[in-house]
């Protein structure tokens, strides 16, 4: 197991080489693909360890360590699938700004990890590649869209994977599996590369076991890109920063909207707990209202879905990917290639999204969505400038859930995004940090932070770490 | 509350280009409309005035008018499920007289 | 009535037009590929251009102020904030299932042209001017069965400029068509609107009314318009159509035509029956498209005097009718080179300077097929210096024409004088040359000098023209008349 960047690092500093720090990750991944069932982190690994040359970053900030990707981020050695029969087997002929600056820190990747189709979901059970399990419980999901990732991390193949969001893509499952889970700023990385879900949500996302971890990587892909419009020219948050923040001073909100929702008594006690914690710290803590919030999940389920119907408008047949060849024109090839290449949740989406955006019901839905997520970022303006410095609540209502549990309802499986998708909608940071368990299950619960606030943010989520010991259960290796 | 009948169903797919079976339509309908209907949660929310385009807090990013460096690792002909003489080649729209586009 | 309709008493067209025109920058709209007519298929295409997943949009700042230049020179409010939007639809050249275009608030609204058709002035309303980007191109003949896309012309950034419908005539939308081409191509320069490359495209709708009403018919949009003379000749038709249809008591429909030059008429397209709904929304890519007022005022100043500046200027500053004025006024080039002969010859020639750049100047770079700029071939001291010679009897209007031809040519870039004395151009003044041609011509023709001593006086015109051609067309056509009649009447007398 390598479960922190500083462990490979001691491994690389005692002797062994970047190929055998990948082949040990390969040991690990071929041990939990060994279980019964199967871990089902990866959908592809590099399975040729060559040694590279050492070019002139040789002592990049990640020399040799080895990460996981999640497979809707584009890279050039392995497949880019996004789970989706409809990309099976693409390759991208270019790769993702995230990636290219890892590479250039040095770090190797080990593999691609497993997620729902195009990230729709919240359990990675919209695979077309068969779902990922939880290694806490392999009856459970390890949540969702980035559950390969937290599963990779989670059973210590790689010390840290990206991901991506839109609605709680990395929060949710690094909740369930006991990892950080951070959602950067919309506009701090890059989304060059990131194959869109919906482009005004979607932010890459980092997993790891710690939350130095985080930093440390976010201080690499964040920043400027000329190839993204929407990616602001701001200093990279600087890891070095969080140890200067103290709980002493601060002042952290918990909403009330967010107490209610389903939650489950177990998770409101480990919340509950660990806001003591933070106040016998020094930390003040004060009831605050986001009154927009009980909207946000309608508002995320019409805009999510209207941009996705768009952004995946290209998937047809055409220039890359599947092609149906039985058709007998143009028209047909497009809806039987699209039928057969997309799964169920993405047509749903698909459709939803489409009728969103159609003549008739325009303002009703997509127009309505608009102004309400107005509204959501003017709750969270006002809390931040007159109220509070950051804002704490669950990541989400439950621990994990059981694969199929919830397959079969599409909207209560939305429902699990329920504290997540507000910092999503509002381009809000946001990290999830593990506060403790119940039985084998991890508990999150989350920061979320003003605009380009990461270095806040992630100062009181180190700090939180240190208060409950890395809270996160020791993993039970399920019978192999 | 809005029903998604099976005639918008139908239209809505073709929009979107997603040829479904009848079970589909079915199934797919009942789960807009029920979809359909939280949202109207929508309608229980104070929103703003819109004068303007929406707001949005990013700066603007333009790019200068000069070739970019960016070249595919990879030529179109080995993306493309079909191409020939370096152009992408389709069936031709039923509209226009396409045919089996298998070759 | 409307000029250049044919017979449909009592009716006038109500026409809008719809113009694309590829912006003139070097790379494309959203992304960094060169933005190039007639290169090998698919290679100049990126991550971007070809829609693969993962790649994403930014525009080029140059295209953004060629749009804010265009709409200028069109009189447009240029917008501080406009917006991209996405317009969704599935076709093969589209790569990314939608076109990034700008709906509801576009770059420039409310614009006017002004234009004119015979005695007839009318300024057309530009109702909106956005930026966007071109699709591909699909040939649906060159495999059996098959559509073949390029992609190379994917995303090259295109304004697209809307009138109101404010044309009443088929003429009136070729001027129109016309006017816009002058703006853009040589006043605010932003694209070479060349339509045979499609760097210009112009579709059409028209409607038709009874003379004297308001309302608005239903309208048909005209597309395939490949020349300015095929948009007049498909309205031309198309209004026709469309009055018989009503007169012989049916509706127009509603639809897409496209004009076949060969058969001259428009036809219904195929395959484009369904209602089509395009989905337009932000585009989430993109942030929104903020202009500084310095680049606005940046570009303002940075245009030419436009062309209806231009025109009320030389009428009032030179007293020229309009359309000298508008002669002069088809390019800055031209209005330029104009004036600076003009400066150099002073107003009271000024006409005469017009009229010799409008005449034998263009005649000559017609003749030769330049294009480029006359100062470029003839410099404007040199012109200037004909002129003034041509108003002070030294040369004729023959000689002056062929001293143009000759620095056109053998003599580029001499000095005129040195060139008009080089081949003896300077008309005659000296009246023993003079009367030594006549004498040599009198005697030449005893038969004719008879009959016009007997009465004939019409055979002066061919004494004038045998003298002209014995001198080389040197003798001053006057002097010649008053002394050949003064030869020809004394020896009459004596």
């Amino acid at each position: 197991m390598i479960r922190t960047i500083d462990e490979a690092q001691r491994l690389l500093a005692g002797g062994s080489t970047p190929e055998e720090l990948l082949e040990r990750a390969a040991a690990r991944q071929a041990e939990l693909e060994a279980g019964d069932p199967a871990l089902n982190a990866f959908l592809s690994t590099i399975d040729e360890y060559t040694p590279q040359e050492s070019g002139p970053q040789a002592d990049g900030e990640l020399e040799g360590v080895p990460y996981a990707v999640k497979d809707n981020i584009c890279t050039l050695d392995l497949p880019t699938t996004c789970g989706s029969l409809i990309l099976q087997g693409y390759r991208s002929p270019y790769r993702a700004t995230a990636v290219a600056r890892l590479e250039a820190a040095g770090a190797r990747l080990f593999g691609k990890t497993n997620c729902d189709e195009f990230a729709m979901g919240s359990s990675t059970e919209n695979s077309a590649f068969g779902a990922s399990r939880n290694p806490y419980d392999r009856d459970r999901v390890p949540g969702g869209s980035s559950g390969g990732s937290a599963a990779a991390v989670a059973a210590g193949v790689v010390p840290f994977a990206l991901g991506s969001e839109t609605g709680g893509s990395v929060r949710q499952p690094a909740s369930f599996c006991g990892l950080v889970g951070l959602k950067p700023s919309y506009g701090r990385v890059s989304r060059y590369g990131l194959v869109a879900f919906a482009s005004s949500l979607d932010q890459i996302g980092i997993l790891t076991r710690g939350v130095r971890d985080a930093g440390r990587v976010l201080e690499i892909i964040a920043g400027a890109d000329p190839r993204d419009a929407t990616c602001q020219d701001r200093p990279a948050p600087r890891a070095s920063a969080l140890d200067g923040v103290q709980l002493d001073g601060q002042v952290i909100g918990v909403p009330n909207e967010y107490l209610g929702l389903g939650l489950d008594a177990g998770v409101r006690a480990a919340f509950d707990a660990s806001l003591a914690q933070l106040e016998a710290a020094g930390a003040q803590i004060r009831e605050v209202s986001l009154p927009s919030t009980p909207a946000a999940i309608p508002c995320y389920y019409v805009i999510a879905p209207a941009e996705a119907s768009s952004n995946l408008a290209r998937y047809d047949g055409v220039r890359y990917g599947l092609r149906d060849t039985s058709s007998s024109g143009l028209e047909d090839l497009y809806s039987r290639t699209r039928a057969r290449g997309f799964g169920a949740e993405v047509k749903r989406r698909i459709m939803l999204g489409t009728f969103a955006l159609s003549a008739g019901y325009f303002d009703e839905f997509y127009g309505r969505a608009q102004l309400v997520r107005q509204a959501i970022v003017r709750d969270f303006d006002r809390v931040f400038e007159s109220e509070v410095d950051a804002l704490f609540t669950p990541t989400t209502p439950t621990t994990a859930f059981r694969l199929g549990e919830k397959i079969a309802d599409p909207y209560d499986m939305y429902l699990s995004d329920v504290y997540t998708v507000s910092a999503n909608l509002a381009g809000l940071p946001a990290v999830s940090v593990p506060i403790g368990n119940i039985g084998s299950l991890p508990i999150g619960a989350q920061f979320m932070a003003p605009r380009f606030g990461e270095e806040t943010l992630l100062g009181l989520a180190l700090r939180l770490e240190e208060l409950t010991g890395y809270a996160c259960p020791e993993l039970q290796e399920t019978a192999a | 509350m809005t029903i998604v009948d099976p005639h918008t169903v139908r239209h809505v797919a073709r929009l979107a280009r997603l040829s479904l079976d009848e079970s589909e339509v079915e199934r797919l309908g009942a789960e807009m409309s029920s979809i359909l209907d939280y949202f109207a949660a929508l309608e229980e929310v104070d929103v703003p005035q819109q004068t303007g385009p929406t707001p949005r807090s990013l700066d603007p990013v333009l790019r200068e008018d000069v070739e970019s460096a960016e070249r595919l690792a990879l030529p179109v002909e080995s993306l493309a499920p079909d191409a020939r003489d370096g152009l992408i080649v389709v069936p031709r729209l039923e509209a226009l007289g396409g045919k089996n586009g298998d070759s | 009535m409307t000029a250049g309709t044919p017979g449909a008493d009592g009716w006038e067209a109500v026409i809008g037009i719809e113009v694309h025109v590829q912006l003139r920058t070097s790379t494309k709209m959203f992304c960094g590929c060169l933005a190039e007519y007639g290169a090998p298929p698919n290679t100049r295409v990126c991550p971007v251009c070809l829609g693969l997943p993962g790649a994403l949009p930014v525009p080029n700042e140059q295209a953004v102020r060629l749009g804010v230049r265009a709409a200028l020179a069109l009189g447009c409010s240029v917008h501080a904030t406009s917006r991209f939007d996405r317009k969704n639809y599935f076709y093969p050249d589209l790569p990314k299932g939608y076109q990034i275009t700008q709906f509801d608030w576009p770059l420039a609204t409310s614009g006017s042209v002004r234009i004119r058709t015979g005695e007839e002035e009318r300024v057309v309303g530009v109702r909106r001017l956005h930026l966007e980007e071109d699709a591909g191109k699909s040939q649906h003949d060159r495999f059996d069965g098959c559509t073949a896309v390029d992609l190379n012309r994917a995303g090259v950034p295109l304004a697209e400029i809307v009138t109101e419908p404010d044309l009443r005539s088929p003429a009136e939308a070729r001027a129109y068509l016309t006017r816009l081409k002058q703006l853009l191509e040589h006043f605010a320069a932003v694209s070479d609107c060349n339509m045979e490359e499609g760097s210009l495209r112009a579709d059409a709708n028209l409607s038709v009314r009874r003379v004297g009403s308001t309302g608005l018919g239903t309208k048909t949009e005209v597309k395939n318009l490949n020349s300015f003379a095929h948009v007049e000749k498909a309205l031309s038709f198309e209004f026709a159509r469309q009055v018989a249809v009503v007169e012989a008591g049916d509706d127009v429909r509603h639809e897409t035509r496209l004009f076949d030059p060969v058969a001259g008429e428009t036809r219904p397209m195929r395959g484009k029956e369904e209602a089509t709904d395009y989905r337009y929304f932000p585009e989430p890519d993109l942030p929104l498209l903020a202009i500084d007022e310095a680049v606005i005022e940046e570009e303002r100043e940075s245009l030419p005097e436009l062309p209806d500046q231009l025109e009320a200027r030389f009428q009032s500053q030179y007293g020229f009718s309009e359309y000298d004025a508008r002669l002069l006024s088809t390019s800055p080039a031209r209005a330029s080179y104009f004036e600076s002969v003009a400066e150099r010859t002073g107003a009271k020639l000024a006409k005469s300077a017009a009229n010799m750049i409008m005449g034998d100047l263009a005649a000559e770079l017609n003749r030769r097929g330049v294009n480029s700029a006359e100062e470029q071939l003839i410099p404007p001291e040199a012109l200037a210096r004909i002129v003034t010679m041509r108003s002070e009897g030294v040369l004729s209007s023959d000689t002056a024409s062929e001293a143009l031809r000759l620095m056109f040519g053998e003599e580029a870039g001499q000095d005129p004088d040195d060139v008009i004395a080089r081949h003896g151009l300077a008309q005659v003044q000296d009246d023993t040359q003079l009367s030594a041609w006549i004498s040599e011509v009198v005697e030449a023709h005893p038969d004719e000098t008879a009959r016009y001593r007997g009465g004939e006086e019409k055979l002066i015109g061919f004494f004038m023209g045998a003298v002209m051609r014995a001198s080389g067309g040197r003798a001053d056509p006057r002097r010649t008349r008053d002394a050949l009649r003064g030869h020809l009447a004394a020896e009459t007398e004596t």
